[in-house]
């Protein structure tokens, strides 16, 4: 029994082990970037995150410049986002699941798709966000937690051969963020609420992309 | 108005029900583990009650019964609302299951349940009971066959859309003992919902095996894949049309743990999971919301070695570590534009060792690239990698049973590399320093006082801009320290003072032979705080506490003065912001017994700064949970 049991696992391991040893072989060093292109053009805005009214300058920043990697940044790694409105209705039509188990690698492959589907200076589509970064009676700030309350404009422009579609998410999102010793402040939950008098937000835009 | 006050007098009746039922006639003696916990929390902008409820009941025989709820309701005041007016948010579900068995082979059960959401108009209202049958022909297989009908009703602004049909469901779980295996299952589950608009089904297999040894060696795989078809409506409108998904779910994981000569330990572990989902609309006239455009498809495989060793070296223990990880994936979207591959590689290692009874060290160390790839001709410029160094490390130091001193460093290096030129100039390093030691010291059976010191520096320099003046690199440092006091006064009184200061500040970082800053602002902050834990009896516990943070912040900026002999520059330091916050609160606890608590805080938050005005936040909860 006792020889059985290893020869078993020994087959085993000296299996995957092969695999694994042909997988490194066959590519090349995986601890080596590529090399860049001399830079054109502009290049994105970002600051260290030092108070959490920088995180949501940031993220404006990223979602304008389609910067994926400055968008990461705001987000930590515990991230949910949340939009009750829209689950609600989501729900309503059957289709709830869209809203479930939304968190930052969630949220990242979402935006990124957002952000190929509309990138800087293309001839078919314009998307443009504007977030009232001014301070809100109602943020909370302690010393390692705040909630910031902020109204937002999403412009989104898709271009057709005779005319321009143009579509505005508008509502207002809390962000409550918390402050880490390496990475300093991020967001740790986002919840998204429409407009009373426009039915389409940001979740909503967001939403088609998942 | 009227709702308001009949939430109140629900939860004032709720309230009164939980305290006194311990002490009432009613109690069950039969109950198993039963709970209730209630919550109400207030605050400027919302009104929240929480409850639940969860009751089971068994006859030592052939019946038992549970009832399991769950309620919370929130009221948004208007002030935290877009223009709109005070908002209530209500999610609640129950769930009552009765199961008689008729012996240990055969049963049956019958499942009530009730769910809603309400949000301001819009409502939605479920309600479903279930029949099933519970057969067990022998220990490796069991089977249950669900039958039952449900209702739903969907209330919006746009109208009300009602649907109902039969749910039927069968369940297989075969558990045979085969291969000498410790775990070994597999799993079918065949879901049909067959309702009149909006109908769903799908079938779910899955396998686990696990077979460990003596040795420690050990050996497991899991297999779990779902395939279903569901239909859902395009929109909250009455007459919105239907659209269809159909998902595909394979998941695998296998592990193999195995002991190797020399003391190796080696651990292999894989995950591969492949999604895919398609959409068909009967309206496929929008731009935006084409449901077809989210078709959709995604396969990610991760691999993963570890190599552990635990050996000695001059009688002093260490355990260490190396590890390999792989991973990367495919995706296949219906517009090729949001595509994206991505690889992944990371090698890591580390080791802790105790060099005498009093002194350990322990180091871990990761370096990683991460690549991204896109099809060339839609969104090429997001090609990217992302390369990581993560350095931890930790030193303990007890020096007596009174004292000891932990000493913590970090280092992390990320560098984002854009690959295509329209988006390398945003190609930069992100280095962070952190050093971070602290010192625990008993000064005796009534006295701990800890010490915590912290020291970190942030730099960001753009791998494009290193030789330009006005460049975008910067550095941020910052230092903390925290002196915290516990004073046990007496049995009764035991008391924790607090007080703690950060100084950071912020300004490019400009090269010049050598790198230099140029501040542009700096920030401190004074913060601390006193609370007593006081009881007067064992239940009991008063805990006033108060606490404070006063925060300034100073821009730096240059005044240049020209004569006509020189230019001079003059430093300025101007102060820009003061906020200044006090907290007061206090909580009683009263304990019943072990996790059954009755809770009350009241606290009141005052700030006064130059950017945010005068601002007052009171916040009131009570909670209650408790066992019968």
């Amino acid at each position: 029994m006792d020889m059985r049991k290893n020869v078993y696992v020994e087959l085993l391991a000296f299996g995957l082990i092969l695999s694994l040893s042909a997988v490194l072989l066959s590519c090349k060093n995986p601890f080596s970037h590529r090399s860049s292109e001399p830079p054109i053009g502009s290049s994105g805005t970002y600051e260290v995150p030092s108070t959490p009214q920088i995180v949501l300058t940031n993220l404006l920043y990223a979602y304008n410049e389609k910067n994926i990697n400055n968008f990461r940044k705001c987000l930590s790694d515990s991230f949910i986002f949340s939009a009750y409105e829209d689950s609600v209705e989501a729900e309503q039509r059957g289709e709830g699941w869209v809203f479930y188990d939304w968190n930052a690698d969630v949220e990242e492959a979402i935006t990124r798709r957002i952000f190929q589907s509309y990138p800087l200076n293309s001839d078919s589509t314009e998307m443009s966000l504007i977030i009232d970064l001014s301070s809100n009676p109602l943020d909370q700030e302690n010393d390692s937690t705040a909630t910031l309350i902020r109204t937002y404009n999403l412009l989104i422009i898709n271009f057709t051969e005779e005319t321009a579609e143009t579509t505005t998410a508008i509502g207002e999102s809390s962000f409550n963020l918390s402050r880490s010793s390496l990475i300093g402040w991020s967001i740790d939950l986002w919840s998204d609420r429409p407009d009373e008098n426009n039915d389409f937000d940001w979740a909503d835009f967001k939403a088609l992309y998942r | 108005m009227k709702r308001y006050f009949y939430y109140n007098l629900l939860f004032k009746f709720t309230l009164a029900f939980a305290i006194l039922l311990p002490y009432s006639n009613i109690s069950v003696k039969s109950a198993e583990g039963s709970t209730f916990t209630t919550v109400f929390d207030q605050d400027n902008q919302t009104y929240r009650w929480d409850g639940s409820l969860l009751y089971e009941y068994s006859s030592r025989g052939k019946l038992s019964f549970s009832l399991d709820s769950k309620l919370q309701s929130t009221l948004i005041k208007r002030s935290l609302l877009v223009g709109g007016n005070n908002q209530w948010q209500e999610d609640g579900k129950a769930k009552a299951s009765i199961l008689y068995s008729f012996n240990p082979r055969l049963g049956i059960s019958v499942d009530f349940s009730e769910a809603y959401n309400v949000l301001g108009n819009q409502k939605i209202l479920q309600s479903e009971i279930i029949g099933v049958s519970k057969y067990k022909p022998n220990q490796w297989l069991s089977l249950d066959y669900g039958l039952g009908g449900a209702v739903s009703t969907r209330r919006g602004q746009m109208g009300k859309k009602r649907d109902r049909g039969i749910n039927m469901s069968w369940n297989g779980i075969l558990n045979p003992k085969i291969l000498n295996a410790d775990i070994f299952r597999i799993t079918l589950n065949i879901d049909e919902e067959i309702y009149r608009n909006i109908p769903s089904n799908s079938i779910s297999l899955s396998g686990f095996f696990l077979k460990s040894f003596q040795s420690g060696d050990s050996i497991s795989f899991n297999y779990s894949g779902t395939s279903g078809k569901k239909k859902f409506y395009s929109s909250s409108y009455t007459l919105a049309g239907i659209n269809n998904q159909e998902k595909n779910e394979h998941n695998f994981e296998g592990t193999i743990v195995k002991n190797l000569p020399l003391n190796f330990e080696i651990e292999a572990s894989s995950e591969i999971l492949f999604n895919s989902y398609r959409y068909r609309a009967n309206d496929t006239s929008a731009v935006i919301g084409d449901v077809s455009n989210r078709d959709n498809s995604r396969l990610s495989e991760d691999y993963y070695l570890k190599l552990k060793r635990n050996f000695k070296i001059f009688n002093m223990p260490i355990d260490t570590y190396a590890s390999y990880r792989t991973s990367g994936y495919n995706e296949n979207f219906a517009q090729d534009e949001r595509d994206e591959n991505s690889a992944y590689g990371e090698l890591g290692g580390g080791f802790s060792i105790a060099l005498t009874n009093h002194d350990s060290v322990s180091t871990d160390f990761f370096t990683s690239v991460r690549s991204f790839y896109h099809p060339a001709q839609y969104s090429h410029q997001n090609d990217r990698d992302v390369e990581s160094e993560i350095l931890n490390m930790n030193y303990l130091r007890i020096w007596s049973k009174y004292l000891m001193t932990r000493t913590h460093f970090n280092y992390r290096n990320f560098h984002q590399i854009y690959i295509y030129k329209e988006a390398s100039a945003d190609n930069n390093r992100n280095y962070t320093y952190l050093f971070a030691p602290e010192i625990i010291w008993i000064v005796s059976n009534w006295i701990t006082v800890n010490q915590y010191f912290e020291i970190q520096a942030n730099y960001i320099t753009y791998d494009y801009e290193k030789n330009i003046l006005s460049s975008r690199n910067r550095i941020f440092r910052r230092s903390y320290s925290r002196t915290e006091m516990a004073i046990s006064v007496s049995d009764n009184l035991k008391t924790h003072i607090e007080y703690g200061y950060r100084y950071e500040d912020y300004g490019q970082l400009i090269f010049d032979e050598q790198w230099k800053q140029l501040t542009s602002w700096d920030r401190r902050n004074n913060l601390g705080g006193v609370g007593f834990d006081y009881y007067p009896s064992k239940q009991l516990k008063i805990s006033p506490e108060y606490s404070f943070e006063y925060k300034r912040e100073w821009t730096h900026s240059e005044e240049e003065s020209i004569t006509s002999a020189d230019t001079t520059f003059t430093k300025l330091r101007v102060l820009s912001d003061r906020q200044d916050q006090r907290i007061i609160s206090l909580e009683l606890n009263y304990e019943f017994a072990e996790l059954q608590n009755l809770t009350f805080l009241i606290q009141r938050r005052i700030i006064n700064g130059w950017r945010r005005g005068h601002i007052r936040d009171d916040i009131f909860t009570v909670s209650l949970r408790r066992f019968f």
